[in-house]
């Protein structure tokens, strides 16, 4: 079996590239991309150490992130198009008012 | 348990697929090739989901990642670029000089810091599951909390609940903003000329 701490280093490197790109990019719908890509790295830690104890805990857990993050990209999805028609853009600094 | 070298061989393999589409997804200038490249990604991680026995979640991966998220991101990519006077989707990483750099850089750090923790924790073998052990049954009685699995785990069934409840939640939600006022009156999004602008 490999070793937990590969896929450990795995999930922090795939957690920090969606943070850069969260950090770097203005687009919105990066953003929802990116923040995938971190449930996704924290998914893989649930997943490693659920192996690691030999305890099934964190498989159901890693199920219900991925049920929430399906949720999340529905709304997410929707606020972008959203913010397409009401600013005629997807740029996140751009949307500086609310407006109903 | 050591890792034998086929192992090892494709855990570098697919976790270089994996780091590689993941920095293409942040690093691309169209949004449509990262989400083409978030694919990959997805798709790889599924894969290491399988070498850590996680066969059930794989699946679950590739459905609802692949087939749902993805498709879903790939639809307002479509619907968001229509001719000229389409909001501008190419916007490159701002990895040039100045402020925006550090941001950046608040990232990597936080990797480098990860790293060193997790390096410095020595973490030890595996104990994985036994080779009797029914994995999905297992996930299926755990989620009700139901006995009869055979692999030890806490039960899941107010969380089940809990993720039930915030789904309906989202799906409303998603209606709700789809839906656009003009004139006064709610429109709905699905009409028959598509809702294009007059």
């Amino acid at each position: 079996m490999i070793p937990t701490t590969y896929y450990v280093l795995l999930g922090a490197a795939v957690f920090c590239i969606g943070l850069f790109g969260i950090l770097t990019r203005r687009n919105a719908l990066m953003f929802l991309i990116s923040v995938e890509l971190m449930l996704n790295g924290a998914n893989v830690n649930l997943v490693a150490f659920s192996q690691f104890h030999g305890n099934l805990t964190g498989q159901p857990f890693g199920l219900l992130t991925l049920a929430l993050a399906a949720a999340e990209v529905a709304v997410g999805i929707g606020i972008v198009l959203v913010l397409a028609r009401t600013f005629d853009d997807v740029d996140v600094t751009e949307a500086v008012t609310m407006r109903w | 348990m050591a890792a034998t070298a086929y192992e090892l061989l494709a855990f570098g393999l697919f976790a270089a697929v994996t780091l590689g589409s993941s920095l293409g997804v942040v690093l691309v200038r169209d949004v449509w090739h990262a989400a083409l490249l978030l694919g990959v990604a997805l798709l790889s991680v599924a894969v290491h989901f399988v070498m850590l026995q996680a066969e059930f979640l794989a699946a679950m991966q590739v459905l609802v990642y692949v087939g749902g998220v993805l498709i879903l991101i790939s639809f307002a990519v479509m619907l968001l670029r229509r001719g000229e006077d389409s909001p501008d989707l190419q916007t490159s990483p701002e990895l040039k000089l100045g402020s925006h750099l550090f941001r950046g850089l608040g990232a990597v750090a936080l990797f480098v810091v990860l790293a060193w923790v997790v390096l410095r924790a020595a973490i030890g073998d595996p104990a994985g599951f036994g080779a009797d052990a029914s994995i999905t049954a297992s996930i299926g009685y755990a989620l009700f909390n139901l006995p009869g699995g055979n692999v030890p785990v806490e039960g899941f069934l107010a969380p089940f609940e809990i993720v039930d409840v915030v789904l309906v939640a989202a799906l409303v939600a998603a209606v709700m903003l789809a839906r656009r006022e003009v004139g006064g009156s709610l429109m709905e999004a699905l009409r028959p000329d598509g809702g294009e602008k007059r």
